[in-house]
């Protein structure tokens, strides 16, 4: 649903390496993290998802979640969207996320079952 | 990347019949060579060549037209080595191809990797309306019209996790132009309008539909009496922002500066030798969600 940059390392202007978003039914609330801080530098990177039901703010286990980095400004994707697997309490973790060029690129999250949505920006450079 | 690239490319083919009508022989292709690396002249029929292409992203602008610049231990270089053809179908028509072959090396903090292939084919056509010098007035005026076809492979097809093997943009593109040039003298100074539109294309259940694009390109070249030249250009792009499961995406529009210079050399009747440096002024606001980039080109062309 909604995408804003989080607050990694902002504090001299540069982009955040962090982002959260509430799923598109408004039952979780999502945080990535991409790996090597801020600002997030092209390359391969692995990030870790923590998600929380919005109502409780309990974390959310059990989830089945799948990303696509996209890149909206230029049309495309990447060759590597990394497989997001569970490691607990909520905790998620997908690795050899692609983000290969300078630019804003979006991690497009599905989360099952409810087939909801979620959109996570981040300013690489 | 890739996208700045095709579109480049595609001015490139639409270049090959957008350069500046010849004045005093091959000297019309110094005015524009940074898009323009071949047009035929009065009196070819036919036109080989080859292009050199090398730029390296030097940084890149945001979507709120901030520049940066390119991270330490990150850096990203093309190459391109294009076919260049094109044929005069009557005294005012000709036709143009590009086949461009491409590669990208890209270093990131953990990695690097090289890869290309073919890029995109692009295809123009150019209708000389009233050629240079065919009025004392009026200028030259032309119409261009031209398609690329998306035989390049797209980024989310690479093999690679770097996507340097990724060469085109996966989608058509329909590209048509206006330009008006007026020689005074030594000098001949050029004017062009294009516009582009890339047709929607699917992705991964993705539809995605990029904005129309924009160019404009100035130009002013001085022609020497050997029939060598000189030339400066500028080029402003712009885009809207993209579509993507129809809905606009807000900041997704790009735009950016070009400048270059570039020379032209005859060696004989029958062929000619080009050159060209290009470079995006690294400043915040002189462009938006697109790469800066700094480069150079070399073309040998042989006329029929």
């Amino acid at each position: 649903m909604l995408a804003g940059c989080g607050s990694t390392d902002s504090s001299d202007g540069l982009a955040a390496n962090s982002a959260t978003a509430i799923s598109s039914l408004g039952s979780y609330v999502l945080e990535a993290t991409v790996d090597g801080g801020a600002p997030v530098v092209r390359g391969v990177h692995g990030v870790a998802l923590h998600v929380k039901r919005l109502d409780t703010g309990a974390p959310a286990a059990g989830l089945a979640l799948a990303i696509q980095s996209w890149m909206p400004a230029m049309g495309h994707g990447s060759p590597y969207d990394g497989t997001v697997l569970e490691s607990g309490g909520g905790n998620y973790r997908a690795e050899e996320v692609s983000l290969f060029m300078a630019g804003t690129w979006e991690l497009r999250t599905t989360i099952e079952p409810g087939d909801e949505r979620a959109t996570l920006s981040f300013d690489v450079r | 990347m890739r996208r700045f690239r095709s579109t480049f490319v595609s001015l490139l083919v639409l270049g090959a019949v957008l350069a500046p009508e010849e004045v005093f022989a091959q000297a019309c292709c110094a005015a524009a060579s940074a898009v323009t690396p071949a047009r035929l002249s009065r009196g070819e029929r036919v036109l080989v060549g080859t292009e050199l292409r090398v730029q390296a992203v030097v940084g890149s602008y945001g979507a709120d037209g901030r520049y940066s610049a390119a991270p330490q231990g990150a850096s990203e270089t093309g190459f391109a080595e294009s076919l260049l053809i094109a044929a005069r179908v009557t005294q005012r028509l000709q036709l143009a191809g590009v086949v461009p072959w491409q590669e990208t090396r890209r270093v990131t903090p953990n990695r690097a990797e090289l890869g290309g292939g073919f890029g995109d084919l692009n295809l123009g056509a150019r209708y000389d309306f009233v050629q240079q010098d065919e009025h004392r007035r009026w200028p030259g005026v032309a119409l261009l019209a031209g398609i690329s076809f998306p035989v390049g492979r797209p980024p989310e097809l690479a093999r690679g996790p770097l996507a340097t093997d990724a060469t085109g943009i996966g989608a058509f593109q329909l590209h048509a132009a206006a330009a008006l040039e007026k020689r005074f003298g030594h000098w001949l100074v050029g004017a062009t309008g294009l516009l582009a539109q890339r047709l929607p294309r699917s992705v991964g259940g993705t539809d995605t539909t990029l904005g129309t694009q924009f160019s404009g390109l100035i130009n002013a070249s001085y022609l020497f009496l050997n029939l060598a030249a000189v030339a400066a250009q500028a080029s402003w792009s712009s885009e809207g922002d993209a579509t993507i499961d129809g809905a606009k995406q807000r900041n997704t529009g790009r735009s950016v500066l070009n400048l270059g210079a570039s020379g032209v050399v005859p060696l004989s009747p029958r062929v000619r030798l080009q050159t060209s440096l290009f470079f995006t002024p690294p400043a915040s606001s002189l462009g938006r969600n697109q790469n800066a980039v700094a480069g150079a080109t070399v073309a040998a062309l042989f006329v029929f």
